[in-house]
């Protein structure tokens, strides 16, 4: 008796732990992220007061996929704007894009390491 | 701008929606190839039943290998590309005792024995039942594992994608699936040769392996000549690539080889009642003559021995009617006109049935290919009572003998002419003159041939009434010999 069976169950469990641990690990990448993007605007913020530096922080987005960086100033909201964008009074002095630029390579390459770990060590590297 | 606090968000996180979505088409082609598995089993299965379980053992090492890589499709990759190439011996004696097996099964041998010396033995009993069924079940499981092939390959195309989409390098996977679905097909194609050789309904199959043979041609060329652009990763993940247009060009393959496939099966299906149908007529015819055979049999042995009975009565002594007796009376023929009425009414339902059978056979034929036969084998085949024939008439062409005047009015009107320039029982008149004349003209007295013919009288009636008739008898049939009237 010649018999045939497809047991396709271990392959759907890999996927399916595969996509978790993946999901976990570039969310921890996008943390890392946030984390020197906050450092990075914070560096490069003009001071007067200190208090837009301060305001400067990254929380859990609402997704629940990465992190968001925001800054946020209590008392006179639109400082950063006028930092970041200028005015008709006051040239621009951007800190806050310019540091997302600054770090966007380093997210690719945390990213694509996660992605690869992830990969290894779910077994499907190969 | 008081009183609202929009601040600037940056929002940091991976996109793998697109990478998710991929993973979902490769789960979705395994289900797909789960479904044809179990077709592809339950024909084996049937297969085994009716064959027995030749070559189990390879055949079951070559299909395992394609599901242990399915199911360790990134486990053991290059574990699996070792495994696949070492089961070619393996594959090659699988290959060998499916052949041998299906050649050397007693069914097979013993209805091509029988065709070479009763047609009845060959199509009658169970014997035809037995080979019509294995042929059935080869046909099915040719077709399921075209579906087969065809699904995973789809699974390859998706688990490719997949997996680009993950950035692992794929290499081994597509050397892997590329291996098996080499041998997958090379397989449907020793199928399809033995189906070929399956009296009846094997024709049905003629040519189907070389087209087959053409989809392995072409996996071969997925390894060999789209290996090194196979890491391409974004060209696969956003479905392109030469990778994606070959898979897409053997799934085409495979599954309009299926498709041509089911439709040839249907045909010799529909030929199979007909060859039935033939098979019982003629037996009944054959049964039949034998009864009548016998009932002549027993008759002609009545008549000689009433001869015996003549001669002894007429040709002995005077005493012979004591001796013999007066009287001697033939047998009823009732027996024997019986025998032959139903043998003839079998002859007739035979007929009919025959010129079905064969119009029937004629109509599956003509989905496989259309046949050459000349005038001749294609009037002795109607002879023969293989089928019938119909034709168109083409257009009329004018004789050379015809002006173009009289062709011209023919076509509307075939009696024109003669309304025009007379009928023949106005023979004489100018206008028949100048019917016979084709237009030429001439309109001269007709006249016939003269014809001085000899009879030679020999009668000793002397009456002028029998010398008339005996000239009057000379005469005609010289006219019939000579088609000369005198």
């Amino acid at each position: 008796m010649i018999t045939f069976t497809v047991d396709a169950s271990a392959l759907h469990a890999g996927l399916s732990a595969l996509e978790l641990d993946w999901a976990a690990r570039t969310k921890a990448a996008s943390a890392v992220t946030a984390a020197a993007i906050v450092r990075e605007a914070s560096g490069r913020v003009a001071r007067r007061t200190g208090a837009t530096a301060a305001g400067i922080h990254y929380v859990e987005s609402r997704d629940g996929t990465g992190y968001v960086v925001l800054v946020v100033r209590a008392n006179r909201p639109q400082v950063p704007f006028y930092l970041e964008f200028g005015t008709r009074y006051m040239d621009k002095r951007s800190f806050f894009y310019a540091s997302a630029a600054v770090e966007q390579p380093g997210q690719q390459r945390r990213t694509l390491d996660a992605v690869e770990d992830a990969i290894q060590v779910n077994g499907f590297g190969g | 701008m008081a009183g609202i606090n929009p601040g600037m968000i940056i929002k940091v996180a991976a996109d793998i929606r697109e990478a998710v979505s991929a993973m979902g088409d490769v789960v979705k082609a395994t289900t797909d190839v789960q479904t044809s598995t179990e077709d592809v089993q339950g024909a084996y299965d049937a297969l085994d039943i009716a064959m027995g379980t030749f070559a189990a053992n390879a055949a079951s090492a070559l299909f395992g290998l394609a599901f242990d890589a399915v199911t360790a499709l990134g486990k053991e990759l290059w574990g699996v590309v070792d495994a696949a190439l070492g089961l070619s011996k393996a594959y090659d004696e699988f290959k060998d005792a499916i052949s041998d097996g299906i050649t050397e099964s007693g069914a097979f041998k013993a209805g091509i024995d029988a065709l070479s010396t009763s047609i009845l033995g060959a199509f009658g009993g169970t014997r035809e039942q037995l080979v019509k069924t294995i042929v059935d079940l080869i046909e099915k499981g040719t077709i399921w594992t075209l579906e087969f092939a065809a699904d995973l390959i789809t699974l390859g195309e998706y688990g490719a994608r997949g997996l680009a989409a993950l950035i692992v390098p794929i290499d081994a996977l597509l050397l892997a699936m590329g291996f098996l679905t080499e041998k997958v097909i090379g397989s449907i194609a020793t199928l399809l040769e033995l189906a070929a050789k399956a009296p009846g309904v094997g024709s049905a199959f003629d040519g189907m392996a070389t087209t087959v043979r053409a989809a392995a041609d072409a996996t071969k060329g997925w390894k060999d000549e789209t290996y090194n652009q196979m890491k391409a990763h974004q060209e696969l993940v956003s479905g392109g690539g030469a990778f994606l247009d070959w898979t897409g060009k053997a799934t085409d393959v495979l599954r309009g080889s299926a498709d041509a496939m089911t439709a040839k099966k249907e045909a010799a299906l529909a030929a199979a009642p007909a060859i039935n149908a033939v098979t019982d007529a003629n037996a009944g015819l054959v049964l039949g003559s034998g009864e009548a055979a016998v009932a002549l049999y027993e008759e002609a042995a009545a008549l000689q021995e009433m001869d015996e009975w003549s001669r002894a009565i007429k040709n002995t002594d005077p005493y012979a009617y004591l001796k013999q007796g007066m009287e001697r009376t033939l047998p009823p023929l009732e027996s024997t006109t019986t025998a032959l009425r139903e043998t003839s009414r079998a002859a007739i339902d035979m007929s009919g049935d025959v010129r079905f059978a064969a119009e029937t056979v004629e109509t599956a034929a003509a989905t496989v290919q259309t046949a050459a036969l000349s005038w001749s084998e294609a009037m002795a085949a109607v002879g023969r009572g293989e089928g019938t024939m119909t034709g168109t008439i083409g257009p009329a062409v004018k004789p050379d003998y015809m002006s173009n005047v009289e062709w011209d009015m023919a076509q509307s009107n075939p009696t024109a002419w003669s309304a025009i320039y007379g009928y023949d029982w106005q023979k004489g008149q100018n206008s028949m003159r100048n019917a016979w004349s084709m237009g030429s003209g001439f309109t001269g007295a007709t006249s016939g041939t003269t014809v001085n013919q000899s009879v030679t009288v020999n009668t000793v009636a002397g009456d002028k009434q029998a010398i008339a008739a005996v000239v009057k008898d000379a005469l005609a049939d010289d006219w019939r010999t000579s088609g000369v009237r005198g």
